[in-house]
């Protein structure tokens, strides 16, 4: 923890800071458009509908289009009862291989069936709604939802102080790892990211791989982001690990 | 008013190998009604021949006729002509199951007890490894809302979110693909109104176990006992299978 940090060491600050300004900056665009949406309709005293929050989507294709690093999926999910004409939405558009334009998540959304996808009690909605903070996190199995690995970014949509969705973006771990690839490398022969939590996020070594926890005997690097700007931010700092 | 059919009969008032309890009694007629061996109307035999092929004493007997009264499954009659009926509410939805289990194989089911075992096994393993606090602060959700689901909609979203969440915790999304595969496949059968394959306090129970293990980071242990829990499930649906085919 009270490492210096050293030349590596500042790269690898400066490259997770342009990762995640990059993603948090197109969040944000999102919760704008989805919060003026929800404004207009709240002006004419009604709920938005589903085709009016559609109207963000040449944004999310755009943000989709972006490689550095690469999008598995972006989009606004509505909180509950916030929509006029369904229960529960996502607007949500994903990349995948084999497909040559992003196509619109379809997944099955009724709380009775046992692989129904409860966004509501996912961390990455439940955080920014009790909290208003924005959240990272992951990797994690996406079960019911995209069916992948992969780590999840989300702000808060807020109108007038109600709660409306989230506005997120995921990154497959595989593509997340191959971005920090470079700073790990930087870091050390030997170098991991590790979460919150203790879970390995990327590594250059297959003795510790994504997905699995450190061993408690490792030692502390530098936490990476730092900065006021991250603080509002839950599942951040990172921990860089030199086993 | 019919009685119950000799089959049906063979099959149900059988001598019961583990001392008799009153629960166990219950046990075995709920689930007779359940799987429609016994019919709605049918009328019980008397308590003295039930006791008899039971081999219970007639108050062991009677304590399970009123536990069953209490679930609804029986009505009593006084007066002459009256006994114990069977009341068996069934929906189109539970004679599907039984249809669905009476015509699905017993190898097929072993088959799928195989494939389960290899799923559930190795997820809860790896999720003894690599399982952090939010999977087990869930983890505990499914098991508190198994033990306090009222129908059994509730108790078959528990149960399969339960091992879905084991898989996921095991950081794997093919292992989660398929136990969520594999939970549509029988999660319905395992879960027929009270034809039950797992019952659900040893359902809990065994649960309960699993996730111990998984929290102690005993991947061995979790994979012993998630192999055992899946087993349990399916000799039972094995068991029922058989009792339909019969029919």
């Amino acid at each position: 923890m009270a490492n210096a940090p050293d030349l590596g060491d500042t790269a690898a600050l400066t490259h997770v800071d342009a990762v995640l300004h990059e993603v948090f900056s197109g969040i944000a665009i999102l919760c704008e458009l989805a919060a003026t949406v929800c404004a207009r309709a709240a002006g004419e005293g009604r709920k938005p509908t589903t085709d009016e929050l559609a109207s963000i989507r040449p944004t999310v294709l755009e943000h989709l289009a972006r490689e550095s690093p690469p999008l598995a999926g972006t989009g606004v999910i509505a909180a509950p009862g916030v929509l006029a004409d369904e229960p529960r939405w996502l607007e949500w558009w994903r990349t995948a291989d084999g497909r040559e334009s992003p196509y619109r998540l379809s997944v099955d959304l009724d709380p009775h069936n046992v692989g129904s996808y409860e966004y509501p009690s996912a961390r990455w909605f439940d955080v920014p709604r009790r909290t208003g903070r924005r959240v990272v996190v992951g990797p994690y199995v996406d079960y019911a939802g995209t069916d992948e690995y992969i780590l999840t970014f989300a702000g808060p949509i807020t109108t007038a102080d109600e709660f409306f969705g989230v506005a997120a973006a995921d990154i497959r771990a595989t593509d997340f790892e191959l971005a920090m690839l470079p700073l790990l490398d930087a870091a050390g022969r030997q170098a991991f990211l590790v979460n919150t939590q203790g879970r390995i996020i990327a590594s250059n070594t297959p003795d510790a791989i994504v997905g699995s926890m450190r061993r408690s005997a490792q030692s502390d690097g530098p936490q990476v982001p730092r900065g006021q700007e991250w603080a509002d931010c839950d599942g951040l700092p990172w921990t860089l690990v030199r086993p | 008013m019919s009685e119950v059919s000799g089959t049906a009969r063979h099959i149900v008032f059988a001598p019961l190998a583990d001392g008799g309890r009153g629960d166990v009694v219950a046990r075995r007629i709920g689930e007779a009604i359940g799987l429609g061996l016994i019919s709605d109307g049918e009328q019980l035999p008397s308590e003295t021949d039930l006791a008899g092929a039971f081999n219970v004493s007639t108050v062991t007997l009677r304590e399970a006729l009123s536990t069953l009264r209490r679930q609804g499954l029986l009505e009593t009659r006084r007066g002459r002509g009256g006994g114990s009926f069977v009341r068996a509410p069934v929906d189109a939805s539970t004679a599907r199951l039984r249809r669905v289990l009476r015509d699905t194989g017993v190898h097929e089911l072993r088959e799928i007890g195989d494939h389960h075992l290899a799923v559930a096994g190795t997820a809860a393993r790896l999720a003894a490894e690599r399982a952090s606090g939010d999977h087990l602060e869930r983890l505990h959700e499914f098991v508190d809302a198994l033990a306090t689901a009222e129908t059994v909609g509730d108790r078959r979203r528990a149960d399969g979110r339960f091992h879905i969440e084991i898989a996921a915790a095991a950081q794997s999304t093919r292992l989660t693909r398929q136990e969520i595969d594999l939970q549509g496949e029988i999660g319905e059968l395992l879960w027929i109104p009270f034809g039950e394959a797992v019952h659900l306090d040893e359902a809990v129970e065994q649960h309960r176990d699993i996730l111990a293990a998984i929290e102690a980071g005993d991947g061995d242990k979790a994979r012993a006992r998630t192999e055992r829990h899946v087993e349990l499930g399916i000799a039972r649906l094995i068991e029922f299978h058989l009792h339909l085919a019969k029919r």
